[in-house]
C-alpha cells in the first residue's frame, strides 16, 4: 500500500483499477460459466462491454427528470474513485465510518435516481434498493468496525496497522467475516441478493432507464465498488495479520472472489422479506464473533 | 354410485334430441332450451362436467349456425348443440351456470362475431379500454407484453400494495394466427403439417390428437407398431417439455445453473428425437393410418440406455427441488389454490397438483392401454407440488418410455391409407382429447365429404390454466408472479386463434387491414 508520489502514477492507478475492477466481473462470468459447464465469455468482455454502451444512444423517459440520473451516476463514480485512492493509500489514515459513508451514500443516490424515473419497475427496485442497502450497509459497518475497533481500539485505519495473531482469532474473524461477506454479495446485487434489480421480476429495477452512458459508468462506479470492498475486507480481515500486506489481501481478494461467484452461481434469488430475516442473523453473528474478540482483546 | 354412460345418454334422450355417440365414444345432443337443459345437467353431479370449450359452425344446408358447448369430465366429451338462425347476432351466456365458460365464450364471440350477453368482464381478452379517470391508490404493474419473465407476448396486469398482489388481470390476444380458418381451407393431410405449427414443444400431441381424430372420423384402425411408435414420441416430448418447462422455472427464480444443468439433460431426449423422427421440434412423423419412419432396434437400445441416465438426472432435480431450503423458500406455499377451483378451472400437472387423479392416457388411446403406469399426484396445491408434479412425471414417463420399447411388437407402421383419398363424410362430426404436456388437448372435426374439412376446434390446455392464475396471483408477492405464470406452464401461442375487438364490435379484418394493425 505505497502512497501515489506524482502523477504518472495517478493515471497508472486509475487504469489499473478500472481494468481490475472489470476484470473482477469477468472471473465471476467466467467461473459462473466454467461451473455451469458452459464455455462463458472472455474475462475481459466487461471491459468491451463498457465501450460498447459508451457509444450507444441515450434514451430517457419523457417523464423523468434526467438531470437527477446524471447526477447520481457522476456522484456514484466519484465517491467510487474516491474509495479506492483512499485503499490504494492516496490519502495515509481514514476513519472507517468516513470510508463507509463513501461507498455507502451513492447506492441511495442511484436508488432515488431511479424512482424519480417515474418508470413503476424503477419505483420497485429503487424501494428494495434503499432497504436493501441500508440493511447490507449495516452488516458491513458493523462487523468490520467491531473487528478494528476490538483489535486497535479506535475506527481510525492506516495501512501499516498490524495485529497479533493466534488461532484463537479464527472462529470469532469467520463469525465476522461471513456476514461482511455475505453483504458484499448484497450491495453489489449477485445472488441471491439481486433483489433490487431482479432480471425476471423487475427488469433492471432501478437501473431499468439508465441508457448509454449513464448505465456504462452505472456499471463503472458498481465494479469499482465491488473492487473497494473486496480490498477493504481482505485487507481488515487478513491483512491486518501480516507486515507485508500485499500478498495476503491480494490472496484473501481472489478468494473471497471465488466464494462469491459460487454463492451466486448456487443459490436462487431470494425475496425482499427473507433477506430482512437472513440480515437479522447475520447481525446475530456478528454480535457473538464481536463478543468472542472482545473477551479475548479488551 | 358411479358414472354411468347409459343412465347419461337415457336423461340427454328425455332432456334432448337427435343424441349419438361418435367412433371415439363420446356423446352429442341438441337442446331447445339450452339454459333449463344445462342446469340440469349441472344438477347430476355424479357426472362431474365442466365446459370444454365453445364451438360453433353454419349449416348452409338449412341456414342455421349451431352453437357447440363441448363438456368434459374423466369419462367422455359431451357436445350440447343449440340451433340458431343464420346470421344471429347475440346469444345468452351460460357462465352463470358453468363460470368456467367465461374465457370460452370470449373466445367464441371474437372468433364468429356473435355477442355473448351477460358475459362477466374479466379483461382476459385484450380491449381498447377507456383510461379510468380516478387514479387507483394501488400501484399497477404490467407484465408484459414485452417482459423478460414472458417468452411470448402476453398482458398481465396486476395491482400491488406494497409487494403484496391485491388484484390481478389478465389480457390475451397479442398473437393473431387464424390456425383454425387456415385448417379449413387445407386437405387432411396438410392440416398435419399446420397443426405441428401450433406449438413447437409439444408438436407431436397435436398431430396425434389431430390424425386421431380424422382416423377415428373415418372408422380407420391403425397398425400396433405405430400405435407403439407415436406413444414413444409422445413421451419422448413429454419428457423434453416438462424438461424446457423445468429449466425456464429455475431461471425465473433466478437459479440459472439449474437451467444449464437441466437443458444439458434435455439434450438427450432430442437426440433421441431427432434419431426418430429425423426433426428436433416439428416432427413430421404422423401420416393419417401410421407413421411415416420405423424405430430401429439400435434406437430402442438407446432409448433404454438414455432412460437411466434420465432417471438418475431426475432424482437429483427432486431431491434439490424438495429438499433445498433456498427453493422451498421461493415456491411452497406460493400461489396455493383450492382444491375446488383447480377442479373447475385447471387441466394437467396443476390440476394433477391439487390430488386430482385425472390423466387423459387413463383413456387408453394409442399402446396407453397395454402398458401399466401410475398417474402421478401430489396434496400441496402450490407451486411446488405443480413442480413435483412434473418432475416425478419425468420419472414415470422414462418407465413408460422402457415398457413401450419392451413390448413394442413387429409388423407393418404405415397403415394402408392413401393420403389422396382421405375424406370425412359430410356431416361427420369427431371429438378426440390426449394427455398434452400440459393437459388436456382437445380437438373437434367436422366433414362436409370433400378433402377439406367443415370445421376444426382446438382447445389447448393453457386456455383452460389461464383462468386458474388470477386466483393463484393475488395474495402472493411481486417477486413470486413470474414463477406462478410460468408454474402453469404457460404457451400463448398455443392458445390463440383470432381476435380483434374494438368496444365489443368484432372487424373483420383483410390481410392489408391486418398487416396495418400489427405495424401500428
Amino acid at each position: 500500500m505505497a502512497s501515489v508520489e506524482n502523477l504518472s502514477l495517478y493515471v497508472i492507478f486509475a487504469f489499473l483499477s478500472f481494468a481490475l475492477s472489470f476484470l473482477c466481473l469477468g472471473v465471476i462470468r467466467k467461473i459462473r460459466a466454467r461451473m455451469q459447464n458452459r464455455r462463458g465469455p472472455p474475462i475481459t468482455q466487461p471491459i468491451w462491454d463498457f465501450f460498447k454502451l459508451i457509444g450507444k444512444e441515450e434514451i430517457y423517459n419523457a417523464l423523468s427528470q434526467n438531470f437527477l440520473l446524471v447526477l447520481a451516476v457522476f456522484f456514484s463514480l466519484t465517491a467510487a474513485i474516491m474509495t479506492l485512492s483512499i485503499i490504494f493509500g492516496v490519502i495515509q489514515s481514514i476513519n472507517f465510518l468516513f470510508l463507509a459513508y463513501f461507498m455507502a451514500f451513492p447506492q441511495i443516490l442511484i436508488c432515488l435516481a431511479g424512482i424519480s424515473s417515474k418508470n413503476i419497475y424503477s419505483m420497485i427496485g429503487g424501494e428494495r434498493g434503499i432497504i436493501q442497502s441500508v440493511l447490507s450497509e449495516i452488516v458491513f459497518i458493523f462487523g468490520s468496525s467491531l473487528l478494528i475497533f476490538c483489535l486497535f481500539k479506535t475506527l481510525n485505519i492506516y495501512p501499516g496497522m498490524h495485529y497479533k495473531f493466534t488461532p484463537f482469532f479464527l472462529l470469532p474473524i469467520a463469525l465476522l467475516y461471513v456476514p461482511v461477506l455475505m453483504s458484499i454479495i448484497a450491495q453489489i446485487n449477485l445472488n441471491p441478493f439481486s433483489i433490487s434489480d431482479a432480471h425476471q421480476e423487475i427488469v433492471s429495477g432501478y437501473a431499468t432507464e439508465f441508457s448509454g452512458i449513464a448505465y456504462a459508468y452505472y456499471l463503472l462506479s458498481k465494479s469499482l465498488k465491488f473492487l473497494s470492498l473486496l480490498l477493504i475486507t481482505s485487507f481488515l480481515f487478513m491483512g491486518v495479520f501480516f507486515t507485508e500486506k500485499v500478498i495476503p489481501v491480494a490472496i484473501f481478494s481472489i478468494l473471497a472472489l471465488f466464494i462469491t461467484s459460487w454463492i451466486s452461481v448456487s443459490l436462487p434469488r431470494t425475496r425482499i422479506i427473507r433477506y430482512i430475516k437472513i440480515t437479522l442473523l447475520l447481525l446475530l453473528l456478528e454480535i457473538l464473533g464481536g463478543l468472542m474478540l472482545y473477551a479475548k482483546v479488551v | 354410485m358411479n358414472f354411468n354412460k347409459s343412465v347419461l345418454i337415457k336423461f340427454l334422450e328425455k332432456n334432448g334430441k337427435n343424441v349419438k355417440t361418435d367412433n371415439a365414444g363420446h356423446v352429442y345432443v341438441e337442446v331447445e332450451n339450452l339454459k333449463e337443459f344445462l342446469k340440469k345437467l349441472k344438477e347430476r353431479e355424479i357426472d362431474e362436467f365442466r365446459v370444454m370449450c365453445v364451438n360453433g359452425y353454419e349449416d348452409k344446408k338449412t341456414n342455421s349456425f349451431y352453437v357447440l358447448y363441448h363438456f368434459t369430465n374423466p369419462y367422455l366429451i359431451l357436445t350440447v348443440k343449440k340451433r340458431f338462425d343464420a346470421g344471429v347476432k347475440e346469444i345468452e351466456s351460460i357462465s352463470d351456470i358453468f363460470c368456467e365458460a367465461v374465457i370460452f365464450e370470449e373466445e367464441f364471440a371474437e372468433k364468429f362475431g356473435i355477442k355473448v350477453k351477460n358475459i362477466p368482464q374479466t379483461g382476459l381478452f385484450r380491449k381498447e379500454k377507456e383510461v379510468p379517470k380516478e387514479k387507483s391508490k394501488m400501484c399497477v404493474v404490467n407484465i408484459g407484453p414485452q417482459h423478460p419473465a414472458l417468452i411470448e407476448p402476453e398482458n398481465f396486469v396486476v395491482e400491488v400494495e406494497g409487494e403484496k398482489v391485491v388484484r390481478a388481470e389478465i389480457n390475451l390476444g397479442y398473437i393473431h394466427r387464424g390456425i383454425e380458418n387456415i385448417a379449413s381451407s387445407k386437405n387432411y393431410v396438410q392440416n398435419i403439417y399446420l397443426m405441428e405449427r401450433i406449438c413447437g414443444i409439444c408438436s407431436g400431441v397435436h398431430t396425434s390428437t389431430y390424425a386421431l381424430c380424422v382416423e377415428n372420423a373415418m372408422n380407420v384402425e391403425i397398425p400396433e407398431r405405430a400405435k407403439y411408435i407415436r406413444s414413444v414420441v409422445l413421451e419422448l416430448e413429454r419428457l423434453h417439455s416438462h424438461m424446457l418447462w423445468l429449466g425456464i422455472f429455475s431461471y425465473e427464480m433466478g437459479l440459472d445453473t439449474m437451467f444449464q444443468y437441466i437443458f444439458k439433460t434435455r439434450e438427450y431426449v432430442l437426440d433421441i428425437l431427432e434419431k426418430i423422427t429425423g426433426n428436433r421440434v416439428n416432427y413430421s412423423i404422423i401420416r393419417i393410418g401410421g407413421v411415416r419412419r420405423d424405430i430401429s432396434d439400435e434406437v430402442c437400445k438407446e432409448i433404454k440406455e438414455r432412460c437411466k441416465e434420465i432417471k438418475k438426472d431426475v432424482s437429483e432435480w427432486q431431491d434439490v427441488f424438495s429438499t433445498d431450503d433456498a427453493i422451498l423458500s421461493r415456491i411452497e406455499g406460493v400461489g396455493k389454490v383450492k382444491r375446488a377451483t383447480a377442479k373447475t378451472y385447471a387441466t394437467g400437472p396443476n390440476l394433477r397438483a391439487c390430488n386430482v387423479k385425472e390423466d387423459r392416457r387413463q383413456d387408453g388411446y394409442l399402446a396407453y392401454g397395454d402398458i401399466d403406469f401410475n398417474v402421478v399426484v401430489e396434496k400441496g396445491c402450490d407451486v411446488l407440488a405443480s413442480t413435483l408434479v412434473r418432475i416425478r412425471e419425468m420419472k414415470e414417463s422414462c418407465e413408460i418410455l422402457e415398457r413401450l420399447v419392451e413390448k413394442m411388437p413387429k409388423g407393418d407402421y404405415k397403415g394402408n391409407i392413401n393420403p389422396l383419398t382421405v375424406r370425412v363424410n359430410d356431416s361427420v362430426e369427431q371429438c378426440f382429447r390426449c394427455e398434452a404436456p400440459r393437459g388436456e388437448v382437445f380437438y373437434y372435426i367436422r366433414g362436409n365429404g370433400s378433402d377439406k374439412p367443415d370445421r376444426v376446434k382446438i382447445r389447448t390446455p393453457t386456455l383452460m390454466n389461464y383462468q386458474l392464475l388470477p386466483a393463484m396471483l393475488i395474495g402472493c408477492d411481486i417477486a413470486s408472479i413470474p414463477i406462478i405464470i410460468s408454474s402453469v406452464d404457460p404457451c400463448f401461442s398455443c392458445c390463440e386463434r383470432i381476435t380483434i375487438i374494438k368496444d365489443d364490435v368484432v372487424e373483420k379484418m383483410t390481410i392489408e387491414e391486418l398487416k396495418k394493425y400489427g405495424e401500428r
